[in-house]
């Protein structure tokens, strides 16, 4: 993006002012999102995700005066081969601003912070409108898209064999979760409740309830597990118990995401999942020059809860 | 405007504006009002620029700005 590009978007955004997030923006920025998004959050989901994190995390906000303009988040997490990631979540930009490419400067101030914090990749898995515009920085690439695999009656295939092995899934790449970690995203949030659903051996499924307040179709989601890639048969009972628990939940469908390129899709596929809708876009950007091969998706595993929204 | 959207000139819908091209997004529109600044030789006024959404409503701004 060149020099004076930048500093055309400077001069047409010169009267907003762009700044770290404190908790007097709780209000505004629920407003906001509840003006533009079906999924409604409460200001506890601020606090929580903003105030209190986890990992380290820092909201940009900006303002026109005192009217709330928009918003991007950005979290470092720490991915299975060490490497830091920034992480973008939580775009929002008042419709009467858009037009004015204001995420040139979010994202400029995401970018420092994340390099700051060691960073040397930055990800995010937005939505269409979302992929759209990280795309069209020009320095993002989209990826990959995510689509989810569901179960429609929620009734597992108990007795059918495993596909042929469709790569052995030691190289690939993920968003590691520490305990710690894992207690702020499941058990410290404010808006979904989660269930841990264990195997005798220690690997467990994390699962989550949603009545899609739409269709009023409850959902049981699949969101995130502990357990090695490699060993299919123990993947395979692991997903079939979660399968069985949210079934006696009296869920309508299960849901999760195994991207094809994974010995997860084979197994969830021989449990009767099939892939549908396309849900997010992974979107990439190497900010170390070294860290280009992980433009390649095939090296990347995904679960549901790597995205904000599960 | 083909340029920018990346259109051949007869695939340019009749009435070419935001809604009606996908690739018309925030950033493209800065991009288009730059082109369009650099090749007429004008500067639009700054509020303007996110209202200028439309091939009618910039040959109007270019007009107004060649006054």
């Amino acid at each position: 993006m060149g020099d004076a590009f930048v500093e055309r978007i400077r001069e047409i955004n010169s009267t907003i002012n762009i700044r770290p997030a404190c908790a007097e923006d709780a209000k505004p920025f629920t407003d906001l999102m509840n003006k533009q998004y079906r999924r409604k959050k409460k200001e506890e989901y601020f606090y929580w995700q903003f105030m209190n994190p986890a990992i380290p995390t820092r909201l940009f906000v900006a303002y026109e005066n005192d009217l709330f303009i928009g918003s991007y988040g950005i979290q470092v997490h720490t991915l299975s081969d060490s490497v830091l990631c920034g992480f973008t979540i939580d775009l929002l930009i008042r419709e009467a601003y858009r037009n004015r490419a204001l995420l040139v400067l979010f994202e400029e101030e995401a970018q420092k912070f994340a390099i700051e914090k060691g960073a040397q990749v930055m990800t995010s898995l937005p939505n269409l409108d979302g992929m759209r515009a990280h795309k069209g920085l020009r320095t993002w690439r989209h990826i990959g898209t995510v689509r989810t695999y569901t179960l429609p009656r929620a009734e597992a295939a108990g007795d059918k064999g495993l596909p042929e092995q469709r790569t052995s899934g030691e190289e690939l790449v993920y968003f590691s979760k520490s305990d710690e970690y894992r207690m702020w995203r499941y058990k410290l949030n404010p808006e979904y409740k989660y269930t841990y659903i264990k195997l005798d051996t220690g690997e467990f499924t994390i699962t989550k309830i949603f009545k899609d307040p739409v269709t009023n179709v409850r959902y049981g989601d699949i969101v995130d597990f502990e357990c090695g890639l490699q060993d299919r048969k123990l993947l395979r009972e692991l997903f079939l118990k979660a399968c069985m628990h949210l079934k006696g939940e009296g869920v309508e469908a299960i849901t999760t995401w195994a991207l094809p390129h994974t010995p997860l899709s084979g197994v969830v596929e021989s449990l009767g999942f099939a892939e549908t809708q396309p849900e997010r876009y992974f979107c990439f950007k190497a900010v170390n020059p070294e860290r280009e091969h992980a433009y390649d998706f095939s090296r990347w595993h995904l679960v549901q809860a790597d995205a904000e929204i599960y | 405007m083909c340029d920018v959207f990346d259109y051949r000139e007869p695939e340019l819908p009749e009435n070419p504006d935001q809604g009606s091209i996908d690739k018309w997004d925030s950033l493209e529109h800065l991009r288009l009002i730059m082109v369009v600044e650099s090749e007429f030789g004008i500067k639009f006024q700054t509020e303007r620029i996110p209202h200028l959404t439309s091939l009618e409503l910039l040959l109007s701004e270019i007009e107004k700005a060649h006054g």
